[in-house]
Order: structure tokens, then C-alpha cells, then sequence
């Protein structure tokens, strides 16, 4: 009796071993199917990444209590001390901006006047949700914000500004965060125009603090210094949004510098630009034409 | 009572590597306003969970690091499953050196780690190459390499004082 116990506490063990070597094989079975319905776009692994997502984006947000208090008290030490040169600045900054003002709203008559001779018919309006920047990807690979956005509509697809530059656009919402793919991640790609030539192109991000423009005119006149505003194409985002201005133009290669610091964004504003921001009603409305 | 109570004292021990870690990589994610960051941030996940599997493997598995790994592709916009098979590929790999060398210094347990993120970091290199169907620029994963290695001393310090802290009775495998 007693060996038949001990036979069966062996058979056991091994089966025990057999199984968890099963299981670990399916943990990276489980990985590789992943990374391949990744490339596919499988709706299956954004809706699991985005429940992931979701229940852990609240630990982010205790965690990051402490920090936010040691950064405001940092940043009211600083204002404190540069009180008298900020002051100095805005005055100037203001005497420029009033003159700028009157520029402009002459500007919009003589627009408006023109556009009713035209019968143009101007692009919908778009309204701004502001978000707070609550983490980072923190990865070579990925150049990613988790923002807070409350209860705020906000819609994958929608461009993100920072400093009134573009920064990115919405890649996925759980909850009361949303994840921003930043303009230099390699899976931006964002349509523009040079804004002094007209010449367009997609803006696309390499992983690097320096995004490229690539699609453009093999003879397009493109410069250093030229100003990159979003072109509108596709409908998604409002055309003429700047995003940054091009750095070199070598071989081919048009690099892009942003005008938004975004390693030093703490407060961004969201694009909600009617239904047409999202990707996947536009995608709807395309098929059914 | 007692005895539910005792069961449940030794789950939660049991799940101490696992949410340190995870506390650990959300600290990471927290902005700290510096130029390049990242570049410049360390890859805690891999760091927890070499630390675990050295020293508390049993405490720390493949399933763990499988979820350590899927919080991680979620925050990023790598595809899916890369930071859960970099993770699970260093478990294997730690738990299979470690049939054969027992590192018994700190500085042996450092140049392992620095042999194990180096196969890592390759495979990611690899792997990602081939999804994108590009080559990216090798110097910031350099550097990227490099502040983990820095960076093994201060996560080694931190785990050592939560394992001295919480783990040091016995704990039953579970």
C-alpha cells in the first residue's frame, strides 16, 4: 500500500513538471501570437492592451501624487526667483501681441470678405479638451504619454497639441487616461505641408527626437527653416496646425525639428474635431462611398 | 480562522516580488521633465525581474513576468507581446545559467545581469527590425543598454531591502 502511494506521489510529480512546462510553452506561444495579431491590427489585442491599460493607470496616478507636490513646490521656487525678468519679457511680449491683434483682425475681414466672393465653405470648427501628462513610455521603442483626461469625449485618432504644436495623436483610451503617440514615435505618421512652398508629404517618426518628412515631390522646394504645418488631407486633423520647422534637408532626407519641447510637456490640449477625428468612422464613411 | 488568516499572510508574501516590481516600473513611468528620457530610462521590468529569478525564483516565474510584461506593452507602442517575450526569453535564460553558474558576489550577479540584458536587448533589436522591416539606429539602444547596466546597483539595493524586510522567514512555494 504504502509503495503504491509512493508510486502515485511520483506519477503526480512528473505530471505536475509535464504540466507546467506546458504552461510555460503557452506563455510564449501566447506572446508570439500577440506580436503577430499586433501586425495584423487585430481588434483582440488593442482591446485587451487597452484593459490593461485601464485598471493600471490609477496606480500611476497615486504614485505620481508625491512627485507632482516636490514639482510645484520646484516650480514656484523658480517662478518666484525669474519674477522680475518674466515680468520684463511680457510687457514686450504684449506691446508686440497688441500690434499683432490689430494685424490679424483686419486680416479675418478682408478673409471673410474674400471667402463670401469665393462661396467658400469653411472646415468645421474644432474644440480643445485640455489633459494632464501622467506618464511616459520611458522606452527606446516607443516615445508614448499617458495623459489624464477625466471624463472628457476624447476619441482615438484626435491630434494632440502642446505649446499650439502638434505633438502626436490619441492611439487609445481606457477609463479617465488616454495613451498620445508622440510625432516622433515610428508609428506617427502625420500629413503635412511645407507652408512657404505648399509642398506636402507625411510627416513620420523614426524613434529618434528628430521625425522625418517622407511621400514629398522628388523636386519639392524644401529648405531648412521652412515652417511644417498639418496639411488636412484625409479629413482627420485641421489643416495649418504647425508642427515644427525642418532642421536639414540632405540626400533626400527632410528632418524635422518640433517646435513643442515634448520631453518637458506637462499640460497638452486635445483636438476634438468633429466625428471626422475618428479613424474608424472615416474608414466607414470611405467604404461606403 | 487562524489558519485562513496565516493561508492568506502567505499569499500576499508570496506576491511581494511581483508587486514590487510593478510598483517599481510605474515609478519609472512617472515624467521627470528631462531632455531624451527615453533614452535616458532604465528597462526596470528587465531589472525586477532578474533580480526575482536570481534570488526568489521560486517566488517568481513565468507567469509573473508574463504580466509584468503585459502591463509594459500596454503603456507602449511597440507591438504586443515584445516586452512579455524580452521578459519571459531573461526567466529562461537566468534560470538556465543558473544550473550551471551560481553567481555568490554582487559584481558576479552584475556582469550576469549585464550577459543577460545584452541577450535581451539583441533579441528586442531583432525581433523589432523585423516587424517594422527596418533597422533602427543602434546608438540609442546603447545608451538605453548602458543606463540599465548603471542602473542594476540602486534596483538590486531596493529589492534587497524589500526581501530582507518581508521575505526573510521561510514561505512556502506555492
Amino acid at each position: 500500500m504504502k509503495q503504491q502511494n509512493f508510486l502515485l506521489l511520483i506519477k503526480f510529480s512528473e505530471l505536475s513538471s509535464v504540466l507546467r512546462k506546458i504552461c510555460i510553452v503557452l506563455l510564449f506561444l501566447c506572446a508570439f501570437v500577440f506580436l503577430l495579431m499586433s501586425k495584423f491590427s487585430a481588434p483582440t489585442v488593442q482591446k485587451i492592451s487597452e484593459g490593461v491599460f485601464e485598471i493600471s493607470t490609477p496606480i500611476i496616478h497615486v504614485l505620481e501624487f508625491p512627485a507632482r507636490i516636490i514639482h510645484r513646490a520646484y516650480t514656484y521656487i523658480y517662478d518666484v526667483s525669474h519674477i522680475f525678468s518674466d515680468n520684463q519679457m511680457l510687457r514686450e511680449e504684449n506691446r508686440q501681441m497688441m500690434f499683432l491683434q490689430n494685424r490679424v483682425r483686419a486680416l479675418e475681414v478682408e478673409n471673410q470678405l474674400l471667402g463670401r466672393l469665393l462661396n467658400y465653405v469653411p472646415p468645421s470648427k474644432a474644440n480643445y479638451i485640455s489633459a494632464k501628462v501622467m506618464a511616459t513610455s520611458g522606452d527606446v521603442y516607443a516615445h508614448t504619454l499617458v495623459v489624464y483626461i477625466g471624463n472628457s469625449p476624447v476619441k482615438k485618432g484626435q491630434i494632440v497639441l502642446g505649446n499650439e504644436s502638434v505633438i502626436g495623436r490619441v492611439e487609445k483610451v481606457g477609463g479617465k487616461y488616454a495613451q498620445v503617440i508622440l510625432v516622433t514615435d515610428i508609428n506617427s505618421k502625420i500629413p503635412v505641408v511645407i507652408e512657404r512652398t505648399r509642398a506636402r508629404g507625411i510627416l513620420s517618426g523614426n524613434n529618434t527626437d528628430i521625425p522625418q518628412i517622407v511621400f514629398t515631390r522628388p523636386k519639392a522646394d524644401i529648405q531648412a527653416g521652412d515652417l511644417v504645418v498639418t496639411s488636412g488631407v484625409g479629413g482627420m486633423f485641421p489643416s495649418g496646425l504647425p508642427v515644427g520647422f525642418v532642421s536639414s534637408v540632405k540626400n533626400g532626407k527632410i528632418d524635422v525639428e518640433t517646435i513643442a519641447d515634448i520631453d518637458r510637456v506637462e499640460y497638452l490640449k486635445i483636438v476634438d474635431y468633429g466625428d471626422y477625428s475618428n479613424p474608424d468612422l472615416l474608414m466607414k464613411d470611405e467604404g461606403d462611398e | 480562522m487562524s489558519d485562513v488568516f496565516a493561508k492568506l499572510q502567505v499569499f500576499l508574501k508570496n506576491r511581494i516580488p511581483f508587486v514590487a516590481s510593478l510598483l517599481l516600473i510605474m515609478i519609472f513611468y512617472i515624467p521627470l521633465n528631462v531632455d531624451s528620457y527615453h533614452y535616458l530610462s532604465p528597462y526596470v521590468a528587465l531589472l525586477c525581474v532578474y533580480y526575482w529569478t536570481a534570488h526568489k525564483s521560486e517566488l517568481f516565474g513565468y507567469f509573473s513576468a508574463f504580466l509584468l510584461g503585459l502591463v509594459s506593452d500596454s503603456y507602449s507602442s511597440a507591438p504586443m507581446g515584445t516586452d512579455i517575450l524580452m521578459l519571459l526569453t531573461a526567466v529562461l535564460l537566468i534560470r538556465f545559467i543558473k544550473m550551471y553558474v551560481q553567481p555568490t558576489s554582487f559584481w558576479g550577479g552584475w556582469l550576469l545581469f549585464a550577459f543577460v540584458a545584452l541577450i535581451v536587448y539583441v533579441l528586442k533589436f531583432v525581433i523589432l527590425a523585423l516587424y517594422y522591416e527596418r533597422l533602427f539606429s543602434l546608438l540609442p539602444n546603447i545608451a538605453n543598454f548602458a543606463v540599465t547596466i548603471i542602473f542594476y546597483p540602486m534596483i538590486a539595493y531596493i529589492m534587497m531591502q524589500i526581501q530582507d524586510k518581508f521575505l526573510t522567514s521561510e514561505i512556502s512555494d506555492e
